[in-house]
């Protein structure tokens, strides 16, 4: 059975043990053009082996995941690499590459093999530059960035080849409260062209930028559907084991934890 | 464009410096003039014997600079070299054989096929002991390369007094392993040395793109196209056929891997590419330099290049440990 051609990714009864625990356990959605999906639960949930599994980097035990209406395990890294980006919870860079060899690394997703004819340096696209406002930071070590600009750049290298969805896991872990909105309004821009799957520690983040949600808890999807499907409904409060006061004004939900229980 | 003349600038002058530099020591034009002259004998000295011992030193020296490059890429480690990692060790024991032990093969490929294995094999061991270890850390390696190295200059030496008889000298072998430089014959050099060694540098220059990308972590190069795995096993395989090369023809010589392209990412930048092409020239003229300094410090004896690259080496050592600490 394929997907449509509409569904930009298609996940069916994914499945993946470590060990005897499963981490990721029947987990079936469909993600659309243009939306960005925000992934929330509890620690250990399985929100980072779930991203994992999305991006390629690990294969599911059973279960299938269609990009575009393609198995994505049968398709050429070449081919996943152009068109599914994945931004993990702790990008370390191990050397002093410079913001602009970042750039240039993030523009050759997918091309893994130097090859003479192509080693020419292309210059790096201008709007690319201007987009994330990288003027200042050209030329710069990256490991030397506050965690603010790093976290632009590496945003801005995941998605510079313009890839159709881009997995991003925890990108505002470490940023501060300014730093973390700028980044949501950025992915919110770049939905035209790129969507995302967001892991999200922050539910009021959440209930602003995404359109959708995904709630896990122990490994199964507990609920996928719009925000005040997902934040409305008691379940988030049995799973995150908090009571939510909620509360909505300019139309976007809000919630303050109370007492655990 | 002014980086490629400073580097060709250097090898120029690193190459007349290596060339120069004897027991006695030769002004290029005395040597010029002498090498023009067929029937002066200290022209026939040079142009059959130093000059071809220059080209082998800059060969040596550019696949230990490459084959650091590779290695530190491979492990993320600004620590791994081929001397360090025990594959130059490995190398050393799987020459010995060649040299002790009579085989039905020609000299040089009984010698580069068995330090090629040597070379390969001891890497993959030293890295299964870290992996062992499940320490993520990049002391791990070095550790367990150091203690393979040990191991393995144990067991080259115990080979050495077991295997040796009156046709072999012995002498020679042990000079060997404290590096020196080799002087082959012109033939040799012209079909041996410098097709391997171009060929090594430019399989190297294959894993540059790939090493930028490990250097985004694994999962961001699984992520990005590149199949970790294997492209580590090839890597490997690249770099331990790279240090054999270098330590058939020059025995066992340290941290030429660790110093050059560590001053060259100072001056470059960390891309593989071009980290590759300048610790290549870099290491060229470093051993073109040191060799010619082994046979010029205490004349008339040489001095073992290796023992001379250990002594620069262990400071610089230091300094990396330093800095990496701090990091």
């Amino acid at each position: 059975m394929s997907a449509a051609p509409t569904h930009l990714m298609h996940a069916e009864h994914l499945h993946l043990k470590r060990g005897r625990r499963a981490v990721v356990s029947d987990v079936s959605f469909t993600i659309h053009a243009n939306q960005m999906v925000g992934i929330i639960g509890p620690n250990g949930s399985g929100k980072s082996s779930l991203m994992r599994l999305l991006a390629g980097v690990i294969a599911p035990d059973t279960g299938s995941l269609h990009l575009n209406g393609q198995l994505l395990s049968t398709m050429t890294r070449a081919a996943r690499a152009q068109s599914l980006s994945y931004l993990p919870q702790e990008t370390r860079v191990y050397w002093d590459f410079t913001v602009d060899d970042v750039l240039e690394l993030g523009l050759a997703r997918g091309q893994p093999t130097l090859r003479l004819r192509a080693s020419q340096q292309m210059p790096l696209p201008k709007a690319l530059i201007a987009e994330f406002e990288l003027q200042e930071l050209m030329g710069r070590v990256l490991n030397q960035l506050s965690g603010g600009e790093r976290a632009r750049v590496l945003l801005a290298a995941a998605v510079a080849g313009h890839p159709q969805l881009l997995l991003a896991d925890e990108p505002m872990a470490s940023l501060d409260v300014c730093h973390q909105l700028g980044l949501m309004q950025r992915l919110q821009a770049l939905r035209e062209r790129t969507a995302s799957v967001i892991v999200m520690h922050d539910l009021n983040l959440a209930a602003r930028f995404a359109d959708r949600l995904l709630l896990l808890d122990q490994a199964r999807v507990v609920a996928f559907g719009s925000v005040d499907e997902v934040l409305g409904s008691p379940l988030l409060d049995r799973v995150f084991r908090v009571a939510f006061e909620r509360e909505r004004s300019d139309g976007v939900l809000k919630l303050y934890p109370h007492t655990a229980t | 464009m002014n980086r490629a003349l400073t580097v060709a600038v250097l090898v120029v002058v690193c190459a007349l410096l290596g060339v120069g530099l004897g027991a006695e020591l030769l002004s290029p034009p005395a040597w010029m003039l002498a090498v023009q002259d067929t029937n002066d004998p200290l022209g026939r000295l040079i142009w059959q014997w130093r000059v071809p011992r220059v080209i082998t030193a800059f060969c040596v020296g550019a696949s230990l600079g490459v084959a650091g490059v590779v290695f530190q890429g491979l492990f993320r480690n600004p620590l791994a070299e081929p001397y360090l990692l025990g594959s130059a060790a490995g190398a050393s024991v799987g020459a010995a054989i060649a040299l002790l032990v009579p085989l039905a093969m020609p000299a040089w490929f009984s010698l580069s096929l068995l330090a090629f294995a040597g070379s390969w094999g001891a890497t993959w061991v030293v890295v299964a002991m870290a992996r062992l270890t499940g320490v993520k850390s990049g002391t791990s390696l070095i550790l367990a390369g150091v203690a393979v190295a040990a191991l393995l200059s144990a067991v080259r030496s115990l080979l050495m007094l077991v295997l040796s008889d009156d046709t072999v000298n012995v002498q020679s072998v042990i000079s060997w392993t404290l590096g020196g430089i080799q002087t082959p014959y012109w033939s040799e050099l012209a079909g041996v040395v410098i097709p391997l060694t171009l060929l090594g540098f430019l399989a190297c220059l294959t894993l540059a793109r790939g090493l930028d990308f490990l250097g985004l972590g694994d999962e961001v190069a699984e992520s990005m196209g590149l199949a970790v795995e294997s492209f580590i096993r090839r890597g490997v395989l690249i770099a331990a056929a790279v240090t054999a090369l270098a330590v058939v023809w020059g025995g066992l010589i340290g941290f030429i891997g660790l110093v050059v392209p560590h001053i060259v990412r100072w001056w470059v930048g960390a891309r593989h590419g071009s980290l590759m092409i300048y610790s290549a020239l870099g290491g060229g003229c470093a051993l073109m330099v040191f060799d010619g300094l082994s046979r010029s410090l205490l004349p008339p004896s040489e001095i073992p290049l290796g023992l001379l690259t250990v002594m620069v080496g262990v400071p610089f050592f230091l300094l990396v440990l330093v800095r990496e600490s701090r990091r």
